[in-house]
Order: structure tokens, then sequence, then C-alpha cells
């Protein structure tokens, strides 16, 4: 990034922006907690369960959090601390805002980390991130309503189908992931089986001995193990 | 009809009052909403700043051949990735987990945690709420450790050993691997079902972005199948 481009991309009005990216964050999620805290008692949840849930959610957020900073700093390089925080940390994920970045550069005619890499090279790319992004903010925004209402109606018919059809989505889901990251070398295989079955071993453990709090800790166990495993086999 | 439904769930989850859940599901929509379009507008004012303000404009040809780069590479998510998530997410976790994003390596594992600590059953209105607190709290803590790193920045990084830094290349596989292993130690066969899809679907010549859809068909029609067998056999 030239001086220039530099400058801007880390002035005052665009922190200010990137802060109120943050504000409007926090504000939907102290909302949904509130939210939440009303609804638990008509959803069977004691009120120990609540804060078993908050706990879990805590602890379980301390490693991804992370991860998730550590590839943040490798791109305030690219593109400016502000449009890092508004576009990384917020809203999308580093691959997809990546991505994005190279092909915004890419539609003005430059290379991200080219020399001449000018302001109106980057302003496209600021254009091309928050324009792309919008897609999956306006989705939601406008079809949550009918999603609900489909879910409704499976549960009228017949409300085992949605559990099942949940349970499915998720193993779905992170069948493909795991699948997807465990083929990247011998040391991912590595990482995500040890992770599986440190976490199969831990809950088992867990429901065996009535440890309760080891719940709330399986994620954030499971994830280190599974993540030092994969680490130290490299030295192998 | 209704009446006879309503005693099903009832009886289905004795605990759950299934209609004190619609308030929560209407201010859901309502404040998910709000906050969705306040983020929408808010997303237009930086490249506006930078065009017009700045006057850095690089024209609208550059910006439409980026959105539709964008498009292609990847506009088929918009849509594919909201209906994919939402039987996992719910209504109110819809709403929060696009707004923070992450939601493959934060948000789903985080609520599947939750849900799992309390011992809720997926797919239930307890799990639904459970998933809530669980990608609440996991938006507002990223933010606080992303905004910390940002501004405290190289300095923390450079404190991190560098075998953790290093550890952390394998943090993907370990969470995926965690969030499947809390699905498998109940039914193993589920967790077996899940990678043998994932795997073959991974190496079938389709096109990348829909892999995850089909394998999420795929996996959802197997289990209803797999349960249909159990209560025939039953």
């Amino acid at each position: 990034m030239n001086e220039s481009v530099f400058q801007v991309a880390n002035s005052t009005p665009l922190w200010i922006m990137a802060f109120i990216f943050v504000g409007i964050v926090m504000f939907q999620a102290i909302v949904f907690l509130r939210m939440a805290k009303k609804a638990a008692p008509d959803a069977g949840m004691t009120q120990k369960e609540v804060k078993t849930a908050i706990r879990t959610g805590f602890i379980s957020s301390l490693g991804p959090s992370f991860a998730i900073a550590i590839v943040l700093v490798s791109l305030i390089a690219l593109l400016g601390s502000p449009l890092t925080l508004m576009r990384i940390g917020i809203i999308g994920s580093a691959a997809t805002e990546s991505a994005a970045a190279g092909i915004g550069a890419d539609a003005f005619g430059l290379e991200l980390t080219s020399d001449n890499f000018s302001l109106e090279a980057f302003t496209t790319v600021v254009w091309t991130m928050s324009l792309g992004g919008m897609g999956w903010l306006i989705f939601t925004a406008l079809f949550t309503k009918s999603l609900g209402k489909t879910q409704k109606k499976i549960e009228k018919k017949n409300p085992k189908t949605m559990a099942l059809i949940s349970t499915g989505a998720m193993l779905g889901a992170f069948g493909y992931l795991a699948s997807d990251q465990m083929v990247t070398s011998i040391n991912h295989t590595i990482a995500g089986a040890v992770a599986l079955i440190s976490m199969a071993i831990i809950m088992i453990v867990a429901e065996k001995a009535d440890l309760s709090w080891l719940k709330e800790w399986a994620l954030g166990i499971a994830m280190v193990i599974g993540m030092t495993s994969g680490y130290l086999t490299t030295f192998l | 009809m209704s009446m006879k439904a309503e005693k099903v769930i009832q009886q289905e989850f004795p605990s759950e009052k299934p209609n004190g859940l619609e308030a929560f599901h209407d201010r859901a929509h309502f404040w998910g909403r709000l906050t969705l379009f306040t983020l929408i507008l808010m997303c237009l004012v930086p490249p506006l700043y930078m065009s017009f303000i700045v006057d850095a404009h690089p024209g609208w040809g550059p910006i439409f051949t980026g959105l539709v780069g964008y498009a292609g590479f990847i506009g088929i998510m918009w849509v594919l990735e909201p209906i994919t998530y939402y039987p996992t997410l719910g209504v109110a976790g819809t709403y929060l987990a696009f707004l923070t994003g992450n939601i493959a390596n934060m948000c789903l594992p985080c609520s599947v945690s939750a849900q799992k600590a309390i011992g809720a059953e997926s797919g239930s209105r307890k799990a639904e709420i459970a998933g809530v607190f669980g990608i609440a709290i996991a938006s507002l803590v990223n933010i606080v450790v992303i905004v910390m790193i940002i501004i405290g920045g190289t300095y923390i990084l450079s404190v991190i050993p560098p075998a953790v830094e290093n550890a952390f290349q394998f943090v993907l596989p370990a969470i995926f691997g965690a969030v499947l292993g809390q699905f498998a130690y109940k039914t193993p066969s589920y967790g077996l079902v899940a990678i043998v899809v994932g795997m073959a679907i991974l190496f079938s010549p389709i096109f990348g972005l829909i892999k995850i859809v089909l394998c999420v068909a795929l996996t959802i029609s197997i289990i209803l199948a797999l349960e249909k067998n159990k209560k025939a056999n039953a």
C-alpha cells in the first residue's frame, strides 16, 4: 500500500465508520441476549441452564475469535485497519473478503500489492466488498421470516422431523467442512480426527461422571488437543 | 387440526409452552430486520465516502465489474448459505450469525456447544434459545478480541510464542472435527454418515460452491431414512 492510500485507509472518518459497525453488532447481540433471557422459561430453560449456555458460549468463542484475529492481522497491511475491522472482523470471513479485495482490485485493473495501487483502486475494492457482502444481509433480512414459517409448517405436521432435519443439516455441513480441511495434509487429518475423538471422549466422561462444567469446556479443550496434535506431528 | 398439532408438540417436549415463543419470534424478526437493514445502509457509507468526499471515484464501470466478479465468484451463496444453515440456527440465530459473520468457524460451534452443555435436543425450542445465547455471546467476545488485537495490533501478536501461532494453522480442522464429535458421541453412526458423505462429495466432480449444500441435503435425507427405518423395525 503506498503512502497516500495508506493515509486515507487509516484516516479518522473510516475509523469512526468502523466503530459504528462495531456498535451495530454489539447492540444486536445485547438486544438478542435480553430477548432470549425473557423467552428462556417458555422454552423450558432454567436459570441455571441459561448461565451454563452463556458460559459455554464465552469459553467456546475464545479459540475461534483468536484464530480470526490472527488471520486478520495479515490483512491489515493490504486494506488498512478500519476496513479490515469492518469487513473481516465483522460481517464477512477472511477467505471471502480477501478474495473480494482481489476481485475489486482486478476490476480496476491492478494487483492488490501493486506499487501504483491508487486511491481509485482502493475505492473500487471498498465498493466491491461492501456491495458483495450485502447479498447475505439482504437475503436474511428479507427471507428469514419465510424460513420461519416453513419450519412451523413442518413442525405442525411432525415435530420430530424438524429435530432430525436440524441434526442432519449440522452433520452434513460439518461433515463436508471437516473433510475439506482434513484432506489438506496429513497433519490436518490428524488435527481433525484427534479433535473429533477427544470431543467424543470428553462428552462421554462428562455424562458418566455428571461433570457439567466439562461440557462447557469441551469445545475449547478438544480444539486445543486437535491443534496441538496437528502441530506436533509436523515434527515427525 | 391446529389444536391437535399443539397437543403433539406438548407431548414431545413437555416442558415447553409453544405459544410463549411466538412473542420471542416476533421480536426476533423485528429487531433482526431492523439491525440488518441499518447495517445494509451503513455498508454504503464507506464506499460513498471514498467516492464522493475523498473524491476518489473510480467510475461506475470498475465498480460494476467488481460486483459482477464477486457475484460470479460466490453470489450463489447469498441465497444458499442462509437456507443451508437455517435449520441449525433458527430464526434468531440466523439474524445474529449473518450480521456478525464467521458462521461455520465460530457461530455454529458455539451454538452447538451451548446446546449440548445443557443437553437440549437439536431442533427443540430449548436448543434454539440455548443457541441464541451461544452465538450472541460469541459475537460480543469476537468483537472485543478483534478490537483489542487491531488496536494493540502487532504488539499483542509479538508476545505470542511462534509455536502457538503455528499451531493455529490447524484450528479449522480441529474446530470442525470437534463439532462432529459433539454429534457423533451419542450416535456414532451419524458421525460416520457425515464423514462418508462429506468425503464422497468432496471428491466428486461437482461445482465447488454447491458441494456443501448437496452434502447437507444428502445427509438430511439419509438421517430421515435411517430414522424411518428404525421406526418401521421397532
